[in-house]
């Protein structure tokens, strides 16, 4: 048998992670309306989306590749100028009074376990969207 | 760096999409390439002259060297 071309495996690999894609959504929904407990099968289809995307970075040809490497240089070193100008920011302006404020407007509680934690996402949150950001310009500029 | 893709692309009426699945790159990369705003490793461009026949620097020159000769 012929091994698939890499355009071939390419295809497989985005239906896939739309089928997984879709198997998240659906146990989100399903925790959310009928309030079951799904932690197994989420930790089991979180792995197999990991497995799945490592897979397909192999299929990806050069230029997606280089995307992605550029989107994560660049993306992810404008989110950590933008993480240090707020630590910066943080400790010789009111910003952290002001963020604490915003914290309970937004939760209704600005104690130190729900900053830790807002502090925690708000890392890979920032080098994600940095990341989308020069995504689309490095697609847009070769268009 | 310049290139002929588009060229010889059109010399055997294939599209991009045909010359894409070929050299089993997505159709993007081909228009990226033709158009200039990418330049394939060397492996691809290897690849790209194995696929018309052609030496490498018939396919593909340098900026600077193809002002210069003009």
């Amino acid at each position: 048998m012929q091994p698939l071309s890499q355009n071939k495996q390419r295809a497989i690999y985005r239906y896939a992670m739309y089928a997984l894609f879709a198997g998240l959504i659906a146990l989100v929904v399903a925790n959310r309306v009928l309030g079951l407990h799904l932690h197994v099968p989420t930790t089991i289809l979180l792995v197999a989306s990991l497995g799945v995307a490592i897979w397909g970075f192999t299929t990806l040809d050069e230029m997606a590749k280089q995307a992605h490497y550029v989107a994560w240089y660049w993306g992810g070193m404008g989110a950590l100028v933008v993480i240090g100008l707020v630590i910066a920011a943080s400790s010789f302006t009111s910003l952290l009074p002001s963020l604490s404020a915003l914290l309970q407007g937004a939760f209704g509680r600005a104690d130190a376990e729900t900053g830790f934690l807002l502090g925690l996402a708000a890392g890979p949150v920032l080098l994600t969207l940095g990341y989308f950001v020069w995504w689309t310009v490095f697609w847009l500029r070769r268009r | 760096m310049r290139n002929r893709l588009k060229v010889l692309r059109a010399e055997r009426n294939w599209s991009q999409a045909d010359l894409a699945e070929k050299l089993d790159v997505s159709r993007q990369s081909v228009n990226a390439i033709e158009t200039g705003k990418y330049d394939p490793s060397l492996p691809l461009a290897f690849k790209i002259a194995k696929l018309f026949a052609l030496p490498i620097e018939q396919i593909f020159s340098d900026d600077e060297l193809a002002q210069a000769a003009e």
